[in-house]
């Protein structure tokens, strides 16, 4: 269950990515996958950070998350 | 003219009063990095930008806040400042730090950073500003070593904060930095992993003086108060009327309910406690004669906030009395929902007080399980009416 959570979770990253925009709010991820619950989304996106497949990015008030291979090489 | 780098740096060294482009000179001493710090700021006073670019970077393993990345945009010409982080270390609570603490804290800083702190930030954290990537790690591991955490930043629970409390103030109702521990230590997973639509932010003021500023900049404040009437040593207050305090000026005619009368002819203080709102103006004229009544606890708040995304709110009260006793299960439970119902229905980057706006304290008091109460009313006497739920108001045949 947990593991398909996680696969659409990045499916949802792979397929918004490709645009310009590679930054989301996890409120965009949650809205992404309606028919599942919002805290399986966030413990699916939390297992993913400790994996390192996503990172977060922050500007000190306000917190994105995004693909590890997309965060900015500079940062 | 002397051949300063920073002429107009220079400008704000001038006069009686403590000047930070001093006290950065002193660290540029030792720092390259200080040394770029007021260069690069010199030329913002002239170019009347900042020159600081966000960062992204998030800081250390685990973590997805305590650390705020900042890179300059002109690292051509301050190569020292190309990377120069902030890293929010969470505080002792109510600030009480032992000297060799603090030592610590600062060879750590001289080791990895720039050796500029702020102390504090207005969230409560020590500030540790100007560090490289490559030592983000380092720091925080040897932070770690002596006793120190990371604190909050970013879409997180950010480090909760209290007054000085029992620990230095007669006036504490509440044990603050119990509770603000307590807080800290059980809410560790929103502190570090940012997974909230905004900020979030707890503080602590164990009686109404409110020495956080908790009303103002907290989205939730828990504030001490009491229950009954305020305990009056008559012997004292007549002490304070021979002393040449105009009891009926200083103190009856500025208790803001009007709820307190001072008889001159036989020299005693009456207060109607049933009007008092336990503002703590009273006790602040008379500490020796007043104090807080014997039945403690606190009044939570919701809603405060600062300007950033829409105008600033100060909160208003939602629990006007909790018994508030360790392990606080009945707080906790309170938070858990209320964070909940945020996370739930907030817009990315909505504070609770602007949701409770948006969508309506029926909606809010219902999702949380709270019942509406007259300490609820904004402003008393200005607007009489409350929007009941259809199914709780009795139809009556009207005749
Ligand atoms: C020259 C004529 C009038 C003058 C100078 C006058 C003056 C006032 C004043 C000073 C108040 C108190 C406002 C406050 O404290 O907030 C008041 C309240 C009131 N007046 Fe008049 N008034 C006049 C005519 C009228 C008339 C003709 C009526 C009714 C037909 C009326 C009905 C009321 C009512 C119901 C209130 C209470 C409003 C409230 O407390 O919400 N007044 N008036
Ligand atoms: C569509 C028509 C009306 C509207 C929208 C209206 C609206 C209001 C509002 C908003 C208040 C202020 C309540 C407050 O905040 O204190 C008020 C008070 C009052 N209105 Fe009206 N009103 C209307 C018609 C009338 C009429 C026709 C009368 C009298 C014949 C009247 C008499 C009063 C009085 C006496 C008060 C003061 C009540 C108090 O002080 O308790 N109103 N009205
Ligand atoms: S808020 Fe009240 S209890 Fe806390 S330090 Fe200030 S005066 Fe004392
Ligand atoms: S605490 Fe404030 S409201 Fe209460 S009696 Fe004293 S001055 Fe009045």
């Amino acid at each position: 269950m947990s593991a398909e959570i996680k696969e659409r979770v990045l499916a949802y990253f792979r397929e918004k990515s490709k645009g310009d925009k590679k930054m989301f709010y996890i409120k965009d991820v949650v809205k992404g996958l309606p028919d599942v619950d919002r805290h399986a989304v966030q413990a699916a996106v939390k297992e993913l950070l400790d994996e390192e497949v996503l990172k977060y990015w922050s500007s000190g008030s306000t917190t994105y998350l995004m693909l590890a291979e997309n965060f900015p090489k500079d940062a | 003219m002397t051949d300063s780098k920073t002429p107009l740096l220079d400008e704000l060294e001038k006069g009686p009063w403590p000047s930070f482009v001093k006290e950065i000179k002193q660290a540029a001493e030792k720092k390259p990095a200080a040394a770029d710090l007021l260069n690069q700021l010199e030329l913002s006073y002239k170019d009347r930008i900042g020159h600081w670019k966000h960062g992204g970077i998030v800081g250390v393993k685990g973590y997805g806040s305590g650390v705020i990345g900042r890179y300059s945009d002109r690292p051509d010409l301050f190569p020292n400042v190309q990377a120069f982080h902030t890293m929010r270390v969470n505080h002792p609570t109510g600030w009480f730090y032992k000297t060799d603490a603090l030592r610590k804290l600062c060879d750590i800083w001289d080791k990895h950073g720039s050796g500029l702190t702020n102390l504090h930030g207005s969230t409560g954290d020590a500030i540790l500003l100007g560090t490289t990537t490559e030592h983000l790690q380092p720091c925080f591991d040897d932070l770690s070593e002596a006793g120190f955490d990371l604190g909050g930043s970013g879409s997180a629970l950010r480090t909760p904060s209290a007054c000085v409390g029992p620990a230095r103030c007669e006036w504490a109702c509440i044990d603050s930095l119990d509770i603000c521990y307590q807080a800290t230590m059980t809410l560790q997973d929103q502190i570090h992993r940012p997974m909230f639509p905004y900020k979030f932010k707890i503080k602590v003021s164990a009686c109404a003086n409110d020495c956080v500023s908790a009303i103002a900049r907290s989205d939730l404040a828990i504030m001490g108060t009491w229950k009954g009437r305020i305990q009056v040593d008559p012997a004292e207050v007549r002490a304070y009327a021979d002393a040449g305090l105009d009891i009926r000026g200083e103190v009856c005619d500025l208790c803001p309910t009007k709820c307190m009368e001072w008889s001159e002819a036989d020299r005693t203080l009456v207060i109607h406690d049933g009007d008092c709102n336990r503002c703590m103006h009273c006790l602040n004229v008379m500490p020796k004669a007043l104090r807080p009544g014997k039945e403690r606890g606190a009044s939570i708040l919701v809603g405060g906030k600062a300007p950033i995304v829409q105008g600033s709110l100060l909160s208003w009260v939602i629990v006007p009395f909790m018994k508030l006793e360790p392990p606080y299960t009945e707080l906790f439970d309170l938070i858990a929902r209320i964070q909940d119902w945020w996370d739930e229905n907030g817009r990315s980057r909505e504070r609770l007080g602007e949701l409770i706006n948006r969508l309506g304290m029926r909606h809010f008091l219902k999702a949380v399980g709270l019942p509406a109460v007259p300490q609820m009313v904004k402003h008393p006497r200005t607007n009489p009416y409350v929007f009941f739920w259809p199914e709780e108001i009795d139809k009556k045949e009207v005749k």
